[in-house]
């Protein structure tokens, strides 16, 4: 069993915690680097987006434009994505077969669908617990509930910003208690908190009082200014364009460089059963503004190596456009788009037929997938956790790194 | 002694069928686990009072039932409860979130139509399988008629297919949405053609919303036409007929395909197990089959005898929720602690119902529990009238689930709690407000009531953890109030590292 000396600090040597999530030991030889992941909610036309079907019956009626890389098409409505495709690549040939929202949503933040009594840790957890605790959380997810640190415990679990412009509320105490006060009063509640806690061993108990020890350090820290996407100059903030979304971008960029390992920004609206071509157009402009500044601080400021950054949403849509000039639900065929970290970017890895239904060449899995992103950022793909019930939970099942990315 | 009164009177079969405790000793025997101690009453009031009414009691009500030695309080304790309006608006609450749970579903405003019909429901004792069938049946307009809203919402945002999937899900604890798009990967038991054929139950159902002039009107009809069709791997649309979870159910003449459908699913064994199981979870933290909706299918050998022991039971007591209640937390397993020091053996322990679990509030009773412990939202309604109060508590319950990590109450269950949550307790609005001596709220009378620091103190618990302080407590709070400055102050940081602790903020 292996903890860093944080993780042991927050948990209280020898705590349960430990015994619950028995770890297979593993040298840490790889490098880590933090992650941001775009998702996009609802599930995102990939036939509009990132595979586009022009000359198709049903390829709708956006054109796809050429980009930087000879070959490479996308869609027209993401002009600013399309010059920076030489940092992109795009792997349309993921396949899956949850195609209900719920379940879509836990397959693509955990690497696993949905089984009774196994509750997954997401990937931003992971990562989170890799990095261990400091006074920022490990996994922020903004305009987005994010997904459950499931066995790991509360103490993993995503910090959630609803709305990055109003920064993160109640942060401070409020104006009637001086730090004199507040000192001991939390002197008061640690001595309180040691009787129930001792007497009541176990995930629960000790990840409550884990959290809320992370939510003293927030308090104390001045670090959790970097929350306060309002401390960027109005031309940043413009840039990156003021949306949940986009400005959840920068803030993305903020947390990176202060440290924080994962940072999850979700775009809204992609169910587009009705009304798909008017709302995919509005999704892409909005995302194509977001995620380019994000990819251009992240270069400036010599960011992009050390961090991965992934855009993918819950399943691809269906090429029959339905009557109400909708698509549906299709998990047979997505695109899922990665930059940074070093990966071999400018390259379309894997292709859909000439609707985009099927995958024709190089199928990709949701565990190829994260088989390889938990390779990029530093996780063990292979290592196995025992959930409280004593069942051995595989950190990705099976699956085989796509070479073509990391080669 | 208090223990061993209580597991004297739990072996009397006037407390609870034989039947559901010798089931639950027989999981321990075979799983060779020991069960850990039976709950001190403390224990028990604290966890009852959180399970059925979603709120701790009130401080004189927890030294009533502390200090009382009537061998049958509990029974009394829970009869009280179960008849008392926080147990219908509790239950009413915790249904509308898992019938109408993602706040897009449904229009805001036909929320509170739904949860009052639902109110009276559990008020006039309809039997579960009346409400449900009252649920799947409804046609008309919601506004007059707000049991249709349930379909109107799940049929608005997803056909057929979302009402299938959600009666499947909700009142038969299967799992068949993921039988629309393909044919289950880990149990054949239904393929994509029954999924489909349950949805061509609601094929001839539309969720209407028809606009005359400034008046929207909002309906769940019967066109009396209408053919499910489903894809098959070959890319053909073929016509599905309605067929109940790979069964053919014989529809009666003049009965619509709802009404047929509403008969099987209340007639289908996996009706009654579905919610015992999700009843079951609510107590005890994990399902016998867990979780509650993944049952499998009709009549599966796997199920455990207990379940289906309890399933028969609630059956042959009409439907009813009160009784399903009433016996499971009377039952040995239900009345032992949630006390461990080995974090490995409780793990085990809980998985056989051989301990009470911790298990973090949700937010209507984390909401209701501060409120009643500091008494703010008494103090708004006596300063500001109930609707102020009302929508100030609307507001404050919409804050907390978000910080709960979602806005969809549905997913509550499987909380463990976050840092916003920990920020909200320790730095927001309520708990500082509740936290003050003055003498609107509930410190504050406190101090004024009570005299001696020692009887304070007492009080101090009684209103937040529902039990008297140890001799140690007791000597930590004097000594830090007799090293303060102010003793007002001091009081306060008192009340306020209460309201804060993980004792307070879990249910155990």
């Amino acid at each position: 069993m292996e903890f860093s000396r944080r993780q042991l600090l927050v948990m209280g040597a020898g705590s349960a915690l430990g015994l619950a999530l028995s770890r297979r030991a593993s040298a840490q030889t790889t490098r880590r680097r933090a992650c941001i992941l775009l998702y996009m909610e609802g599930g995102p036309s990939h036939i509009d987006t990132w595979d586009p079907k022009p000359g198709s019956a049903t390829g709708g009626p956006f054109k796809a434009v050429s980009t930087t890389v000879d070959g490479i098409q996308i869609s027209e409505h993401l002009p600013q994505l399309s010059a920076r495709m030489k940092d992109l690549a795009i792997i349309r040939s993921v396949t899956s077969r949850e195609g209900n929202h719920d379940r879509a949503r836990y397959l693509m933040h955990t690497g696993h669908s949905p089984q009774g009594g196994v509750d997954h840790p997401s990937l931003g957890a992971l990562v989170a617990q890799l990095h261990g605790t400091n006074e920022l959380p490990g996994y922020v997810s903004i305009a987005g509930p994010g997904e459950d640190a499931g066995i790991l415990g509360a103490a993993w679990a995503p910090f959630p910003v609803r709305n990055p412009l109003k920064g993160v509320k109640n942060l401070r105490p409020p104006e009637n208690v001086d730090q004199k006060r507040f000192t001991s009063r939390l002197a008061l509640w640690r001595g309180m908190q040691d009787r129930f806690i001792s007497r009541h061993q176990g995930v629960v108990a000790l990840g409550q009082k884990a959290v809320t020890e992370q939510a003293i350090a927030m308090m104390q820290s001045r670090r959790s200014d970097v929350f306060d996407v309002m401390q960027e100059p109005e031309v940043t903030r413009l840039r990156y364009g003021e949306t949940p979304f986009q400005s959840g971008c920068l803030l993305a960029r903020r947390l990176v460089e202060a440290g924080v390992p994962f940072v999850e920004v979700t775009l809204r609206g992609w169910d587009t059963h009705k009304d798909n071509f008017a709302t995919v157009e509005r999704l892409s402009t909005e995302l194509d503004r977001g995620m380019t500044s994000l990819l251009d601080d992240l270069k400036a400021r010599g960011l992009l190596g050390s961090t991965l950054v992934v855009c993918m949403g819950d399943f691809g849509r269906t090429p029959k456009i339905n009557d109400n000039g909708g698509r549906d639900h299709h998990p047979r065929a997505s695109s899922v788009v990665l930059a940074g970290a070093g990966i071999r970017s400018g390259q379309v890895i894997g292709s859909t037929d000439d609707d985009g239904d099927q995958v024709t060449s190089r199928p990709v899995t949701v565990s190829d997938l994260f088989r390889t992103v938990d390779g990029i950022v530093g996780l063990n793909a292979d290592e196995v956790r025992t959930a409280p019930s004593g069942r051995p939970i595989n950190t990705v099942d099976g699956g085989t790194r796509i070479q073509e990315l990391i080669g | 002694m208090q223990r061993l009164l209580w597991m004297f009177l739990l072996a009397a079969p006037a407390a609870a069928p034989p039947t559901l405790d010798d089931a639950v000793r027989a999981g321990w025997t075979k799983a060779k686990v020991v069960p850990v101690a039976a709950a001190l009453d403390h224990e028990f009031l604290r966890r009852v009072q959180l399970d059925l009414t979603g709120r701790i009691p009130t401080a004189a009500d927890a030294r009533t039932f502390l200090e009382s030695a009537d061998p049958l309080k509990r029974q009394n304790l829970v009869d009280k409860l179960i008849g008392s309006p926080d147990y219908q608006e509790y239950q009413a609450d915790k249904l509308l979130a898992l019938l109408v749970g993602r706040a897009e579903k449904l229009p805001q405003r036909l929320r509170p139509a739904l949860r009052a019909h639902l109110l009276k429901s559990f008020n006039d004792q309809i039997p579960y399988d009346v409400v449900v069938r009252g649920l799947l049946t409804a046609a008309g307009e919601v506004e007059t008629l707000p049991q249709a809203a349930f379909l109107f919402a799940q049929s608005r945002a997803g056909g057929p297919e979302g009402a299938a999937a959600a009666t499947a899900n909700i009142f038969l604890g299967v799992q068949l949405q993921c039988a629309q798009c393909h044919d289950h990967p880990y149990y054949d038991r239904y393929k994509q053609q029954d999924f489909h054929a349950l949805a061509a139950y609601f094929s001839q159902t539309r969720a209407r919303r028809t606009k005359d002039g400034d008046e929207k009107t909002l309906a769940v009809m019967d066109v009396g036409k209408g053919q499910a069709k489903m894809k098959t791997p070959q890319g053909k649309e073929v016509r599905v007929m309605p067929r109940f979870l790979g069964r053919d159910f014989t529809a009666l003449p003049d009965e619509t395909r709802r009404q047929t459908l509403a008969r099987a699913v209340t007639s289908s064994d996996l009706f009654a197990k579905t919610v015992v199981n999700r009843t079951w979870q609510e107590l005890f933290g994990r399902g016998l089959v867990h979780p509650w909706n993944d049952l499998g299918g009709e009549q599966d050998t796997t199920h455990p005898p207990l379940l289906n022991h309890l399933a028969q039971q609630f059956t042959e007591h009409q439907h009813s929720l009160p009784w399903l209640h009433r016996t499971l937390v009377l039952s040995a397993a239900y009345n032992l602690s949630s006390e461990s020091m080995n974090a490995a053996a409780a793990a085990e322990q809980e998985m056989v119902f051989a301990k009470a679990p911790v298990r973090p509030m949700d937010p209507f009773q984390l909401l209701e529990s501060t409120l009643r412990a500091t008494g703010v939202g008494d103090a708004l309604k006596e300063k500001q009238g109930d609707e102020v109060a009302a929508r100030r508590r609307e507001q404050a319950l919409k804050e907390l689930i978000f910080v709960f990590g979602d806005d969809e109450m549905a997913e509550v269950d499987s909380f463990n709690g976050n840092v916003p949550q920990a920020l909200v307790t320790f730095n927001g609005e309520l708990v500082n407000r509740g936290a003050r001596a003055n003498s609107a709220v509930t410190l504050g009378k406190i101090l004024e009531d009570r005299k001696r620091p020692a009887t304070r103190i007492e009080e101090m618990y009684l209103a937040t953890l529902s039990r008297f302080p140890t001799p140690q407590e007791a000597d930590v709070a004097l000594n830090y109030l007799e090293s303060a400055e102010k003793p007002r102050p001091a009081f306060e940081d008192l009340y306020f590292a209460l309201l804060t602790s993980t004792e307070f903020s879990t249910n155990h």
